[in-house]
């Protein structure tokens, strides 16, 4: 039995664009795994091969080269039961109301020990949860785009699929759909399903992923479960602990160090009457917490950083995401 | 057949709700009223005027029903993309196909009911009492060809865009009306190789044997049985032809909505 939920290897896209049999390369041999059980996030820029990956997974392009193996077997028609897919935009026909939509859903994915009579309940019991009971009979088109992504979230969902992939799930959603399309990410999660996440978004890499490979130019060029991928040079991704403190002085943080032979910090700054000291190292960090906290000296903050993951995600994109 | 079944029950829920369905019913009504007052001022026979009209009317409202729903409920779920979702779900681009083609079908067999409850109420208000068994089959024939525009359309719009489609289901339907007259009304300096290949298309592709309105009032002459089975045959042939047309075609394609 494979770990990962999703094997690509050595995935090839080539698309004949027109007449002249132009050829551009919409992926390039990509070889990435998807662990089961967890969030794997999916980065790169526009064009980077992103949504052309989600597609050949999902059967809707013909892969040039390349397989795709779902539980160590290679991926066919019968085995995207156990696949649910939020796409980018609403893909949702506009005349139909939800409940509609998710009754034909579930009737096309027939999920197993299920009977037709218990659709109509399931179907209900997500629009609760989704929160588009009050909408159930409405059109589509005259539904908001918050609420035609929630829809898409039931839709990828209401099967119980063994993996879920999200195209940008937060686009178009405001503050609060934001913030409920990523509770309901963890919910998931943390019943065991596997994502696989495509997002340009870090704050969402960092909240909701625990793995995350980077496309650039239709190939992959990091990943953190196989991080020397195609980097002769990598250095490990290190997360860094920020210590803020207030009611002390540069000079008394020094005379700390040496009094009590404390590790010294990577970064120390001052801001204002606040003094941050950054740390590569927890143990380091608590030691200093342990003696701080014996002296007047106040913690005003302490927090984990992803700044340096983030400058290094930042520089496979020239001038930054877009 | 599961897989089938929900497509092509979402496509005849979304072809029923489409705009074009009252238009289609208002316009096919119209005409068979239309036909009951001109029956009155034409010199023929009134019952053969008011089949001809509105028999007429029923093949032209269909026909042009079936090919913009044919094309439509293909390129519709390319535009807004709901293709995409329901391709990668456990059903394969065949099961796709055949799904939408039983949805176009079932919706069109609810509109040639609605229109033939018109045309029967027609006939009873004139004292021509109910459809015979003749005339019946007469309007299933038309229906039939209803079917072959319907599934050309799908095969079309598979493969090209929703506005080529449209124009190449309806200048084929012309070409299928006007095969077999021009085939049989051939100048005879015609060379032989132009004959060849205007009868073999008339052979091949001839829409105008589905319209038995001729026989209406004259059931002497109405075809036997067996010509009544070799045109069903026919008419199931070339919807088989362009359903397996559309999925070969689809089969192998790219999947990316508009």
């Amino acid at each position: 039995m494979s770990d990962n939920i999703l094997e690509i290897k050595n995935l090839t896209k080539i698309f004949s664009n027109d007449l002249l049999k132009r050829k551009q390369s919409a992926i390039t041999d990509l070889t990435c795994h998807f662990p089961q059980g967890k969030c794997t996030g999916l980065l790169g820029h526009n064009a980077a091969g992103k949504t052309s990956t989600i597609r050949g997974i999902l059967g809707l392009l013909k892969p040039s080269q390349g397989e795709i193996l779902f539980k160590g077997k290679p991926l066919d028609q019968k085995m995207r039961r156990y696949i649910g897919y939020m796409p980018e935009t609403n893909k949702l026909a506009g005349n139909l109301s939800p409940a509609e939509v998710l009754k034909s859903h579930m009737s096309i994915f027939r999920p197993p020990k299920i009977s037709s009579n218990q659709y109509k309940d399931i179907c209900n019991a997500k629009l609760k949860e989704v929160g588009l009971w009050d909408h159930r009979n409405k059109l589509i088109s005259k539904l908001s785009k918050g609420m035609g992504r929630r829809l898409a979230w039931a839709q990828a969902t209401i099967h119980s699929p063994e993996l879920i992939i999200l195209d940008e799930p937060f686009s178009g959603l405001d503050p609060l759909g934001r913030q409920h399309m990523a509770t309901w990410i963890k919910e998931i999660k943390n019943s065991g399903a596997s994502i696989i996440l495509c997002t340009h978004e870090l704050w969402a890499l960092f909240n909701l992923c625990d793995e995350y490979h980077i496309l650039k130019n239709s190939k992959l060029v990091y990943s953190t479960i196989d991080p020397y991928h195609g980097q002769d040079d990598h250095e490990p991704v290190e997360t860094e602990f920020i210590l803020e403190l207030s009611g002390t002085s540069s000079s008394e943080i020094q005379k700390l160090l040496e009094l009590h032979r404390l590790p010294s910090w990577r970064k120390y700054l001052t801001e204002g009457y606040l003094q941050k000291l950054f740390f590569d190292d927890w143990t380091e960090t608590k030691k200093w917490l342990q003696i701080i906290t014996e002296t007047d000296i106040m913690v005003v903050g302490f927090h984990q950083s992803r700044q340096q993951e983030e400058d290094r995600i930042l520089t496979f994109f020239d001038g930054g995401l877009h | 057949m599961k897989a089938i079944w929900p497509v092509a029950t979402e496509t005849m829920l979304r072809l029923r709700r489409d705009k074009i369905l009252t238009p289609a019913i208002v316009i096919s009504i119209l005409i068979i009223l239309l036909a009951s007052v001109t029956g009155h001022w034409a010199i023929e026979e009134f019952t053969k005027v008011l089949f001809d009209i509105g028999t007429a009317g029923f093949q032209f409202a269909g026909s042009m029903v079936a090919i913009f729903w044919g094309t439509k409920c293909i390129s519709d779920a390319k535009r807004e993309g709901s293709l995409e979702v329901q391709l990668s779900s456990p059903i394969s681009r065949q099961q796709w196909i055949v799904g939408k083609f039983f949805g176009l079908t079932f919706t069109l067999l609810l509109v040639g009911l609605i229109i033939m409850l018109n045309f029967q109420l027609v006939l009873i208000y004139w004292d021509l009492g109910l459809l015979s068994i003749n005339q019946l089959v007469i309007f299933g024939y038309i229906f039939l060809s209803w079917l072959v525009l319907g599934s050309l359309a799908i095969w079309l719009a598979t493969i090209t865009s929703n506005a080529i489609a449209i124009f190449s289901s309806m200048f084929l339907w012309f070409l299928g009306l006007v095969s077999n007259p021009i085939a049989n009304t051939l100048n005879p300096d015609t060379p032989e190789s132009t004959r060849w290949l205007i009868e073999t298309f008339a052979r091949l592709w001839d829409l105008q044997q589905f319209n038995l309105s001729s026989f209406a009032v004259n059931p002497n002459s109405f075809p036997t049985q067996e010509e009544l089975i070799n045109l069903a045959i026919y008419g199931v042939c070339l919807i088989c032809i362009m359903i397996s047309g559309g999925s070969l075609a689809f089969q192998n394609r790219d999947i990316i909505a508009d």
